[in-house]
């Protein structure tokens, strides 16, 4: 299996490290995560490292998730990232606005630690496919 | 996975102090010290989203409703006790 670089981006820390440390339970799996959609657009501008994956909380104060996806799709290099939204409110119809701004997935919250490894690496690989 | 259980253990403990001082939070909001309308949505959304990842998911979904009827500018006010009494029993189990 190869290694998926996932950026992880939610200002929830406790959040934030249960995610980081359930990635991690995928030892090919690289995640990196920060704190605010600020603070993903600078880390990727800095380079040189380049996620194959952004996993983006949608509701944060200052940019939420939705604006961090506009204004990542404006930065040169990132314009077909793919990008994945978490949120605790996932009904269908949130979804799919979510969905139609061009996530190629949502995942709901709470989610299940034990298996968020294995959803992501399973939304990249319908993506790829695609 | 037992490290990893017990980390999440960890983050248990710590949504139960954190769900004490937003308890002390809600009930002063009940109690006249009234929370701005973005200040408790943001209080429930967090709590909500917390709750549910460690273990309290009947405290999340009381979370998301008052979240939602907060947003859809109901009347919050029967689930925000609900809210508070079930914040209660949880954070100040009697004996």
């Amino acid at each position: 299996m190869s290694v998926l670089k996932v950026l992880y981006v939610d200002d929830e820390p406790d959040i934030r490290e249960v995610a980081t440390l359930s990635l991690e339970l995928d030892p090919q799996i690289e995640c990196r995560a920060v704190e605010s959609g600020a603070s993903a657009l600078a880390l990727l501008a800095d380079g040189p490292w380049r996620p194959d994956l952004i996993l983006l909380d949608v509701m944060m104060p200052g940019m939420d998730g939705p604006a961090t996806l506009a204004a990542l799709r404006g930065m040169a290099g990132f314009a077909a990232t793919p990008v994945v939204f978490m949120t605790a409110r996932a009904r269908g119809f949130e979804q799919e606005h979510l969905l139609q701004l061009g996530a190629i997935g949502v995942i709901p919250k709470p989610f299940d630690p034990m298996s968020l490894a294995v959803q992501l690496r399973s939304l990249s690989r319908s993506w790829a496919s695609v | 996975m037992t490290d990893f259980n017990t980390t999440l253990e960890k983050f248990r403990a710590r949504f139960l102090a954190r769900a004490a001082h937003d308890l002390s939070r809600l009930r002063g909001h009940q109690q006249g010290t009234v929370l701005a309308k973005p200040e408790l949505l943001a209080l429930v959304h967090h709590m909500a989203g917390n709750a549910g990842m460690f273990g309290f998911q009947n405290i999340s979904v009381l979370a998301s409703d008052v979240e939602l009827q907060l947003d859809n500018d109901a009347d919050a006010t029967p689930t925000l006790e609900a809210l508070v009494a079930l914040l209660q029993e949880t954070v100040e189990p009697k004996e």
